[in-house]
């Protein structure tokens, strides 16, 4: 099928800038990090005169980094991990068995995935701070508080991506196996694990990447020892100055982890993210 | 989920026939009598999600409600003295300043979303389904800042923004010569947010939409291109209706981004000054100035009814589904 030349056109002039609106912010980031603070206040420049490394090695100093940094790995990394591993099991029941209350799972779980968190922000911070108080069970400024917010949200979108995942396994492989001597549990972990695995690797990095990055709780539900990054890079603005290239400087650094993990699995998560809908 | 940022997807049911009892397809997709034990394991490998929803979203979201009857304030137990009936309620639509630019702020956050972002998403998802040079390069580059979080996402447009900043010497402006604050005015800079917030918003929608146009049957479109329709009939009469339950999913999720908004506003100034949203005000009048818990919960009741909307549009796809 031949395109009409406008529209070949449009194309070419659209892409064009569309993709210089998308990388023109980049380029200031990556600018601003090697400029010292200086440079970044004065006149914008396209291209810096003085390039430096110091804000890489300064934004350890000026707040806590690597401290935040470790609390968002550690939050992060057992949110998502717990999220699928609880997700897996569930995906599993819907994908391979018929049953009463499907459908009332469906709206009880994947129905939250909508709820804006704001919603049910003041309750669980409520529940949190008082629990602490009264049991001593550290919910509250914890990391193991954020973990559970975390996992406990990321996991209707994991369930969802994860049953479309499971259901391209074909149900022979799971008999097959049965057949051999596998029980349920046995066919699931030695058969269709392993042929889900690309699948399962995507919901994980996305859950990941979605504790990676969560603002509103984690400004509402951490103090200074268990601030995660999204809300402690935030410290670079102080009264007196605003570290701008501290900032960006940390910005891409913290922005590493998460676009390889993109780049590595980008092509399991596009095709997850509307596996379900389109089928 | 969240926002996820972001994180945050919105979705559609579980792909394969939830409905497969009652109008089951053929006999051999039939699974064999559960024993006890099979049915216990089920029971725990659904029952285990269910139990953290509803403790952790389901429960809380419908304290909100009955906290937002009271003037409670965050610690201890809630007497019968904390009740207040609709005290908070009137005190928000009458007296409160902020809240009807709060809400027409949101309100503009969706609009501008659902009329502008989204549909320059599609667009663009549209002029990259073609076998193309640089298709895939596009598409990275595009995506790329949905990658980053919010948080980087707000500190880079703040300094483009900045007086002095890339955006005003674009546009050659200097402090000398009237430079505008960006952020710093109360009537523009809900605008330079909506364009930030736009940035990512559009290299989501495009991949999301850009995956759904991979799966529409090739065969449609030759078909129209040889009943002689142009370019624009065959998007419009054959594409687009094919791809119903996907731009049902780029709906929902348009509309739950926008009603998630809160990083940029807070990572910028609190969300004060212009940047007031009703999530902002939640958490300002609740936790970070004060600590009104009953007050924050009916702003929230307000936000959950503008979010009943997707939900029940969601919920009612989802039976309609089952009972095909």
């Amino acid at each position: 099928m031949r395109e009409p030349t406008w529209f070949s056109w449009t194309r070419r002039i659209g892409l064009t800038v569309l993709a210089v609106f998308a990388l023109l912010p980049i380029w200031v980031m990556v600018t601003s990090a090697l400029k010292s603070l200086g440079d970044v206040q004065g006149d914008f420049r396209w291209f810096p005169t003085h390039l430096t490394v110091q804000p890489f090695l300064d934004m350890w100093q000026t707040i806590p980094l690597a401290r935040y940094f470790v609390n968002s790995i550690v939050v992060s990394t057992v949110a998502s991990l717990a999220s699928v591993a609880v997700g897996l099991l569930a995906a599993y029941a819907l994908s391979r068995y018929r049953f009463r209350g499907r459908q009332t799972f469906s709206i009880v779980v994947l129905s939250t995935q909508m709820f804006p968190g704001i919603l049910f922000l003041l309750p669980l911070f409520v529940i949190f701070v008082n629990l602490s108080q009264a049991t001593g069970i550290n919910l509250y400024q914890s990391r193991l508080g954020l973990i559970i917010t975390y996992m406990t949200f990321t996991l209707p979108f994991a369930i969802w991506m994860l049953v479309g995942y499971l259901d391209t396994v074909p149900r022979e492989l799971d008999e097959a196996a049965k057949v051999d001597g596998c029980g349920p549990l046995g066919a699931f972990v030695r058969v269709v694990i392993p042929a889900a695995l690309p699948g399962i690797v995507a919901v994980t990095i996305y859950a990941f990447m979605t504790s990676w990055g969560e603002v509103l709780f984690a400004s509402v539900l951490t103090n200074d020892s268990t601030r995660t990054l999204a809300v402690g890079l935030q410290g670079y603005a102080t009264q007196n100055d605003v570290y701008w290239n501290q900032i960006m400087a940390a910005s891409l650094t913290v922005s590493v982890p998460v676009v390889i993990a993109f780049l590595l699995m980008q092509r399991y998560l596009v095709t997850g993210l509307t596996a379900g809908s389109v089928k | 989920m969240p926002d996820p940022q972001d994180t945050g997807l919105a979705p559609a049911p579980a792909p394969t026939g939830a409905g497969a009892i009652a109008s089951g397809p053929p006999k051999r997709r039939r699974y064999s009598i559960l024993t006890r034990r099979d049915k216990i394991v089920l029971l725990l490998m659904v029952g285990i999600p269910v139990a953290l929803d509803v403790t952790f979203i389901w429960l809380p979201t419908l304290a909100s409600i009955l906290l937002s009857f009271t003037n409670y304030q965050g610690i201890g137990g809630i007497t019968a003295a904390n009740i207040v009936g609709l005290k908070n309620y009137v005190f928000l639509f009458t007296q409160y300043t902020l809240f009807w630019p709060a809400l027409s702020h949101n309100l503009l956050w969706l609009a501008f979303f659902v009329f502008i972002a989204s549909p320059i998403g599609i667009f663009f998802a549209v002029l990259l389904d073609r076998e193309i040079r640089g298709s895939r390069f596009y598409q990275n580059v595009f995506y790329f800042p949905v990658v980053l979080s919010l948080a980087v996402v707000g500190f880079i447009w703040e300094l483009q923004y900045a007086p002095d900043g890339f955006i005003d010497s674009a546009l050659g402006l200097t402090s000398q010569n009237n430079a505008i604050d960006w952020l710093g005015n109360p009537s523009l800079n809900i605008w330079a947010v909506l364009v930030a917030a736009s940035w990512r918003h559009v290299g989501y929608i495009m991949v999301l939409y850009l995956a759904g146009l991979k799966s529409v049957d090739p065969t449609l479109r030759e078909a129209a291109a040889i009943d002689g329709a142009s370019e624009f009939q065959t998007f419009f009469r054959v594409v687009f209706p094919v791809m119903a339950p996907i731009n049902i999913v780029i709906v929902v999720v348009t509309v739950i981004e926008s009603l998630r908004a809160f990083d940029l506003a807070f990572i910028i100034n609190q969300g004060t000054n212009g940047l007031e949203l009703l999530s902002t005000l939640i958490t300002n009048n609740s936790i970070s100035e004060a600590s009104l818990i009953g007050f924050g919960s009916s702003i929230a009741v307000v936000l959950l009814v503008i979010s009943l909307v997707p939900i029940v549009l969601y919920l009612s796809r989802v039976m309609g589904s089952a009972s095909e």
